[in-house]
């Protein structure tokens, strides 16, 4: 015949999922930055847990129950795992610094920017291709694109560098844009530049 | 088995010439147990594509929360943590007490097993009632998508994809629970008319299975719906 559970089982299942239940509002009011979620997500695992194994009588079934419910958590994290590396990764850049989130972009050391020198400012497209140029194009979906940067700002190359130095957030489907401010006023100026002479040319003919 | 049980066993099995069995023991299965086995399986496994329909939601919001936390913050700020709290305490009470209504069967006391399943819908019921309250109040505040939508200023545009993923999860949730009321309203009845003994009353486990599940679905969208990012509320 199948298990029978004492009563206390049940009362004491009863009362850690109350227990629980109270610690998971307790946690949520305090300032634990990323880990809230998480934490969150653990504590409701556990009370489901709970509730499948004593509840739902699930560690006193055949090991043929506890295969298929352990296959549920199988399919189920497929289907979160499959679609979140998609979505995820699509906001994902590749620049000449390898392949990462734009707000993740790593900074170019001391001995990768080029010279403060009129000839290596005169054309900063590498430097362009390094920095801005990994996410603002003319066909990106990452970043506003050079066309959008242009009807803002125009020939407004000052605000362009201040944007730089100090950007905001202004819109939540965009990645944050990382600070550019180590690369100095010099080569700010030479990029904004040639970012909004590019950008008031238009896009290459195919 | 009690007489009637007995007597209605004889009969059958003399009128199909075989042994006799129990009456609730269908003829292509062995035993009772093994009976009880293929029905907790299949119970489990309409359970699985339950929680790959409600997994699908899930992956929505996940997505949606990533894109627009600030409408995620601002949206779940809208929620009433009181009433949310208070039917996550009323479903999990009514697990136990399903959970009890089982044991009752499972020891064979008739009379237990109609009261704490009568206990359990009417746990269910107070968890609607509060659920409708909720869904007024919003109503009230023109803050259902779809039906009479009013965006509040200052608020991220997205609260309004928050929004309804919190009806369409909270709603599907609440037709889960009414099926759950109408489901134990049958076995409690059948329960009265003591169709079940100590050797089968599938039903009964196989409704509270069913039960369960809804509650462990609630589990989830408490925290996911009620309490995003309220550390970041007070504060501010």
């Amino acid at each position: 015949m199948s298990h029978i559970s004492p009563k206390s089982v049940y009362f004491t299942i009863f009362g850690s999922l109350m227990a629980l239940t109270a610690l998971t509002v307790y946690v949520a009011f305090q300032h634990l930055g990323w880990l809230n979620f998480p934490v969150a997500i653990t504590i409701a695992i556990i009370k489901a847990s709970l509730v499948v194994l004593f509840f739902m009588h699930v560690k006193y079934s055949s090991k043929l129950t506890k295969l298929l419910v352990g296959s549920t958590f199988f399919f189920l994290a497929s289907l979160f795992g499959l679609t979140m590396t998609d979505y995820l990764s699509r906001a994902w850049v590749t620049s000449p610094r390898g392949t990462t989130t734009a707000g993740m972009l790593p900074k170019l050391t001391a001995a990768e920017l080029p010279a403060v020198s009129e000839q290596a400012l005169a054309n900063p497209e590498a430097l362009f291709g390094a920095t801005c140029g990994s996410c603002h194009s003319f066909t990106t979906k990452t970043a506003p694109t050079l066309a959008e940067i242009h009807n803002l700002y125009a020939n407004d190359s000052a605000k362009v560098v201040e944007w730089a130095k100090a950007p905001m957030r202004k819109r939540m489907k965009f990645e944050p844009m990382p600070s550019f401010a180590h690369l100095g006023e010099a080569r700010l100026k030479a990029l904004a530049g040639y970012m909004l002479q590019q950008a008031a040319a238009g896009p290459p003919p195919q | 088995m009690p007489d009637a049980l007995a007597a209605h066993a004889d009969a059958h099995g003399q009128s199909h010439g075989h042994a006799a069995h129990h009456p609730a023991l269908q003829h292509h299965f062995e035993t009772l147990e093994q009976q009880k086995e293929a029905s907790t399986l299949g119970m489990w496994i309409f359970i699985i594509q339950e929680v790959m329909f409600f997994g699908g939601l899930f992956t929505a919001y996940m997505l949606y929360r990533i894109w627009y936390p600030e409408a995620w913050s601002e949206g779940s700020a809208e929620l009433d943590i009181v009433l949310g709290g208070i039917n996550t305490v009323v479903l999990i009470a009514s697990s136990l007490t399903m959970a009890l209504a089982v044991r009752a069967a499972q020891t064979g006391k008739q009379k237990a097993i109609v009261n704490w399943l009568i206990v359990t819908m009417l746990l269910g019921l107070t968890f609607l009632v509060i659920k409708g309250f909720e869904y007024e109040h919003k109503w009230a505040l023109r803050h259902v998508p779809g039906l009479n939508f009013h965006a509040e200023p200052g608020q991220a545009p997205q609260v309004e994809i928050f929004l309804s993923l919190y009806f369409a999860l909270t709603g599907l949730h609440a037709l889960h629970m009414v099926v759950g009321f109408i489901l134990l309203a049958v076995i409690a009845w059948m329960a009265h008319k003591k169709r079940f003994s100590p050797e089968w009353y599938t039903p009964v486990e196989m409704s509270g299975l069913y039960w369960h599940f809804v509650d462990i679905v609630w589990i989830f969208l408490f925290p996911l719906l009620y309490l995003v990012d309220r550390a970041h509320q007070v504060a501010g």
